[in-house]
């Protein structure tokens, strides 16, 4: 086949069912899914999986010069994988499913390796914007910067994390809904990376239960925060969690991990050890967003890793 | 592999076997490669230690081997018959003898397929960072300015969302200590010793520089460095009265050529086109901030950002 220069061989999306190959000449493929371009000379095949497997083609292809293709289609292969014994087609459709997974595979582990950069941008750029909102093009061309990962990835991303309900995209907006929590998430996983050990804000199911009970207690009361600040005194937050884990009995054992984490403060006269009995302090106190924010971290974290490997 | 050779009484035929269950259809250690097919009957793969977990098992139609014989992969588990079974064996002289009778463009294809595969491969595991002093510099241009920053931990830091390698993450950082965007700075600590840290005198520079190469990435002339020499004097000019009020066009080419006489209607035009002017929706125009001063830094800083030296 011969094309002119800026003649289309195939479009992206078309099932062209053939096998190209390049005779002579220069030919260009483009792609949606992402902004590099890549060129084929002399000796190069293109459409091997729309041979096989009559796939879409995935890249749309044009002659940047005059150039001359040979064109191989369906009923070629049929008739050629008619002659030989039908182990032949077993091999080749394995080679090709084989590449699929590779591709797809490299695919998810370049979405899943971007994750943290991706945080790092929005934890940054919805702090400093008010309201939360960034435009989708910014986050599209800072990842390139960084990571250069292509648009359709970066959409991917962001998918993920609107199914976690971290953010909501809204066109061609980004609406951050807590950029303390994507900072928090950020923090974790750097610290995961890092340290190789779970960051101190990932929080065990009694830590857990115990802060539930805490916001329980904050939510029920009459008392305004202050500054942002709650107190609780301990006799209330004991009758709480007994109510809301169905009958478990606080103690030092519970709260302590907290309190040594700084997430609670207590108002205590020495430093609260594993002996000190519960009731010897009067209140506990510290930040309610804080807990808020921890929590949700907590409930997005353990999700995270299922949710990329499943988009 | 000769590929002239194209005689169809060299073919080599599979070998077709009957095996019982509990049978050793392939075990690694084997000298010999080969493709198996499971024709009838159910084989297991398993692993080739003790206690021998199954790892999967085949149905007729399945067939492994194919990147241990035709990519030299390892095909590193035990093939066992778990119920009576016929197979088919492609071994490599088979195969060989089989290829030279295909035609060119399928080789083609079944060689484009493996190298597709490799290379997707071997692209999981490297960095996809194309110009790491670009990314460095995104990276550090969402730091504080002229803050201390831990070295170190930056180092950490920016590995993780690089993956690049440490060696090459230290000679960006030069590359930007050599360009003047960052310092490294040796911080006393209260027990006497060191801490290497980083300062960036100005992230907005950094920004400046990102777009420079961003633009040369995509072979465009970088906006800031295609005006003349007046409209450069302008951006010198409006940086220093950059809280002028906005006002219509044709007040701005007064204003301008009122301070540069050489000033003109096309000046100010170009230099809406790069940003340096924002609309207001009445029929004025402002200075925008931001990308003034982008402009006037990467004019300013034109040698550090050219990396000329």
């Amino acid at each position: 086949m011969q094309l002119r220069a800026e003649d289309i061989l195939c479009r992206e999306g078309e099932f062209s069912n053939s096998l190209f190959i390049v005779k002579s000449g220069l030919l260009e493929g483009t792609s949606l899914q992402g902004n590099q371009k890549k060129t084929y000379g002399p000796g190069s095949i293109l459409g091997e999986f729309s041979l096989v497997e009559n796939a879409p083609s995935t890249e749309t292809i044009s002659a940047l010069q005059d150039s001359e293709v040979q064109v191989i289609d369906g009923e070629n292969l049929k008739e050629t994988l008619s002659r030989e014994p039908t182990w032949v087609h077993s091999i080749l459709t394995f080679l090709s499913r084989r590449a699929r997974i590779a591709e797809e595979d490299f695919r998810t582990q370049k979405k899943i390796k971007a994750l943290p950069a991706l945080l790092y941008l929005l934890a940054n750029l919805s702090a400093s914007r008010s309201g939360g909102k960034i435009r989708l093009s910014t986050i599209a061309s800072r990842m390139d910067n960084l990571v250069n990962l292509e648009e359709s990835l970066v959409r991917e991303l962001l998918s993920v994390l609107e199914e976690l309900d971290i953010l909501k995209m809204q066109g061609e907006d980004i609406q951050v809904r807590n950029s303390k929590v994507i900072e928090l998430l950020y923090q974790s996983i750097l610290y995961r990376a890092t340290r190789k050990e779970a960051s101190p804000n990932i929080l065990s199911i009694t830590e857990q239960m115990v802060l539930t009970a805490v916001i329980k207690s904050i939510q029920e009361s009459s008392e305004p925060l202050q500054n942002g600040n709650f107190v609780i005194t301990t006799p209330r937050l004991v009758a709480t969690a007994r109510k809301t884990t169905h009958g478990m009995t606080l103690t030092m054992r519970n709260v302590l991990p907290l309190l040594e984490k700084k997430i609670l403060l207590s108002r205590a006269i020495e430093q609260p050890a594993l002996t000190t009995p519960l009731e010897s302090i009067h209140s506990f106190y510290g930040e309610f967003d804080r807990i808020l924010d921890l929590m949700e971290l907590n409930r997005i974290y353990p999700l995270l890793d299922k949710k990329l490997i499943q988009k | 592999m000769n590929m002239k050779t194209d005689s169809r009484q060299q073919l080599i035929p599979p070998m077709q076997k009957c095996v019982k269950a509990g049978f050793v259809v392939y075990a690694p250690d084997s000298e010999e490669r080969c493709i198996v097919i499971l024709n009838d009957g159910e084989l297991e793969a398993r692993e080739k230690d003790s206690p021998h977990k199954t790892v999967f098992t085949m149905h007729p139609g399945d067939l492994v081997g194919v990147a241990s014989l035709l990519e030299r992969e390892p095909f590193k588990y035990q093939l066992v018959a778990s119920r009576d079974s016929s197979v088919t064996l492609i071994t490599e002289e088979c195969m060989e003898s089989e290829l030279t009778r295909l035609p060119l463009w399928l080789l083609a294809v079944i060689r484009s397929f493996g190298s597709k595969t490799r290379d997707f491969k071997q692209a999981s595991l490297v960095s996809s960072v194309q110009d790491s002093l670009r990314s460095l510099a995104e990276f550090l241009s969402l730091k504080e300015s002229r803050k201390e920053l831990h070295l170190q931990e930056l180092l950490l830091e920016y590995s993780l969302l690089s993956r690049l390698k440490g060696t090459e993450i230290i000679q960006c950082f030069k590359g930007l200590a050599r360009r003047h965007f960052i310092e490294i700075v040796h911080v006393k600590n209260e027990d006497g010793s060191t801490t290497d840290c980083c300062k960036i005198p100005d992230t907005r520079l950094l920004e400046t520089f990102v777009d420079y190469l961003g633009a040369r990435s995509r072979d465009q002339m970088y906006p800031p460095y295609s005006l003349n020499r007046v409209q450069r004097r302008i951006v010198d000019f409006l940086a220093r009265h950059s809280s002028t009020a906005p006002m219509e066009g044709v007040n701005w080419v007064k204003y301008l050529g009122q301070n540069i006489p050489e000033a003109t209607l096309s000046d100010w035009l170009i230099l809406r086109n790069i940003g340096c002017f924002r609309d207001c929706n009445d029929g004025t125009a402002a200075i925008h901030m931001n990308t003034l001063a982008k402009t006037y830094m990467a004019l300013r800083f034109e040698t550090n950002i050219k990396g000329v030296l």
